[in-house]
């Protein structure tokens, strides 16, 4: 945030094993796993030209209207324990407006379906299978509530985590929550994601 | 009591198309949103005009979450199978893959919609219906599989980006193949009923029942499998191919599986409509008639929209 409200909402993506292999098929030439120069700007004309069809996975609500997301702007990527991560700014410009609170709702899906978004808090950022007590226990039998077991033990449940918000925030009076946003629902309406929601005004 | 009967059937036969047709009414599955510059569906914005069911949305919000969870668990597997090639990791990747393949082939693409369609058009029985399942999805696999290959070994550049660029090409490749298919179906059928011979039993099957049931497979599985894809590519990278060309057959099975059910229901559930309709002639050709060119029209409608759709 700045003194005249909202910038953006700045993102950072860990991708999975097999998602960072096929990326760094592509941009990292000389196949040892570091970013030079040349490749992360590679990285970052492929992943902004790629993702922009996909709204950079990005959807955003402000007042209850849809906001498209056409660009984004601060991109770097890094590879952290074989995973490659990005870090990018989706630039979203709402000016405070005295005496009006103002909402914007932002949620990250792949409505191509191609794609599983997790959430997950900072100090979180990993999901590891081998955490389930059953992980590839060939004795244990199948049983309804595998998947559940797994989910919880492993971290793809729900998110419950906080919002930070950062930059110029004193002058405002701000909340933040995680809501299930079925005004967000895509996939032909089968899926509802999670939205981090912001509501703010000047102090 | 015979008309409540179609009824019911009528119902569960539209009920089969939704479902089948879950998220991609179309052959093509999605592309890699990370390395491609054009999304697949060319949509992005467009809502249906009609909503799918809501009791599916748990069930939806699940395959994605599944899906995840088994990549995840393989890319585990991964790791152990470098150290001991073909122990017990190997094993349980092998099983990891087949139910990859199952729950992959409920997500959009993968032929279930043009199999229903298929075999509203034509005469099917259940060992047809596992084998047009069976080879669309070993022809989705194989695509897919002899991309990577040869982008990664033989031209010694990026697999992912070979596959991405071919995927174009193939699309509309099967696009046109789909939209003369269903020109050729419903040009069959049209004949048939002319000259009266529509028929409901497997043994009066022709010659060309083979040779369509043959390009139907083609022009659904020709599109690559990207998920299946990105698991060789990611055996391929880890140095452990025999797991991921193994994993690519499993994974080909387990699609086989899900598509052949869609397809086998729509049979069952044809042969069942058609017979309770044959004692009364003019309501049997009528039936038969509205099932055969409604395949054949959306094989065909389908077909088109799409190849008009990735040229502009």
């Amino acid at each position: 945030m700045d003194e005249a409200g909202l910038v953006g909402c700045h993102q950072r993506w860990i991708l999975d094993a097999m998602t960072t292999v096929a990326v760094l098929d592509v941009v990292d030439t000389d196949r040892n796993t570091v970013l030079s120069d040349d490749e992360q700007t590679a990285l970052r004309d492929l992943t902004v030209e790629s993702l922009r069809d996909f709204h950079y996975f990005t959807a955003i609500r402000v007042n209850g209207h849809s906001v498209p997301v056409k660009s984004i702007t601060h991109f770097s990527a890094e590879v952290k324990a074989n995973r490659l991560v990005y870090d990018f700014l989706v630039p979203c410009r709402v000016a405070a407006t005295p005496n009006k609170r103002q909402q914007v709702k932002v949620a990250v899906f792949d409505d191509s379906f191609y794609t599983y978004v997790a959430y997950a808090a900072e100090d979180e950022a990993t999901i590891d299978p081998s955490q389930d007590p059953l992980f590839a226990n060939r004795e244990a039998p199948a049983s309804p509530g595998d998947y559940e077991r797994f989910a919880k033990a492993v971290g793809v449940a729900k998110f419950n985590g906080k919002i930070r918000v950062t930059g110029n925030t004193q002058i405002f009076k701000i909340e933040t929550k995680v809501e299930d946003a079925a005004d967000m629902a895509y996939f032909h309406n089968q899926i509802i994601p999670q939205a981090a929601v912001m509501a703010f005004e000047p102090k | 009591m015979i008309v409540r009967r179609l009824a019911v059937f009528i119902l569960i036969l539209a009920l089969t198309f939704p479902i089948a047709g879950i998220g991609g009414d179309s052959a093509q599955a999605a592309r890699n949103p990370f390395i491609t510059s054009k999304r697949a569906d060319n949509t992005p914005d467009q809502q249906p005009a009609v909503g799918y069911p809501a009791f599916l949305q748990p069930a939806m919000q699940k395959i994605v979450t599944v899906q995840f969870a088994i990549r995840q668990n393989m890319v585990r597997l991964a790791g152990d199978i470098q150290q001991h090639p073909f122990g017990h990791a190997f094993r349980m990747f092998m099983l990891f893959s087949l139910l990859y393949g199952m729950v992959h082939a409920l997500g959009p693409g993968h032929g279930k919609v043009y199999a229903c369609a298929y075999f509203l058009n034509r005469p099917g029985t259940i060992k047809r219906g596992l084998l047009l399942s069976g080879l669309t999805m070993l022809i989705h696999v194989l695509s897919g599989t002899v991309l990577i290959l040869v982008g990664a070994l033989v031209l010694k550049t990026s697999g992912a980006m070979t596959l991405e660029n071919a995927s174009v090409v193939l699309e509309r490749v099967s696009y046109g193949l789909l939209a003369g298919l269903g020109v050729f179906l419903a040009g069959h059928t049209i004949m048939q009923l002319r000259a009266k011979t529509i028929h409901i039993s497997d043994r009066c099957m022709d010659a060309s029942d083979n040779k369509s049931l043959f390009v139907a497979a083609l022009a659904v599985g020709i599109v690559p499998c990207p998920g299946a894809a990105m698991i060789l590519l990611f055996s391929l990278t880890l140095g452990i191919l025999p797991a991921g060309l193994g994993a690519m057959i499993c994974i080909a099975a387990g699609m086989s599986f899900t598509t052949g059910l869609f397809a086998i229901l729509t049979i069952v559930l044809k042969q069942r409509f058609l017979v309770l309709a044959e004692g009364n002639r003019r309501l049997f050709t009528a039936a038969y008639t509205l099932l055969a060119l409604g395949g054949a029209v959306g094989i065909t409608t389908l077909g088109v929209v799409l190849l008009i759709g990735s040229v502009l």
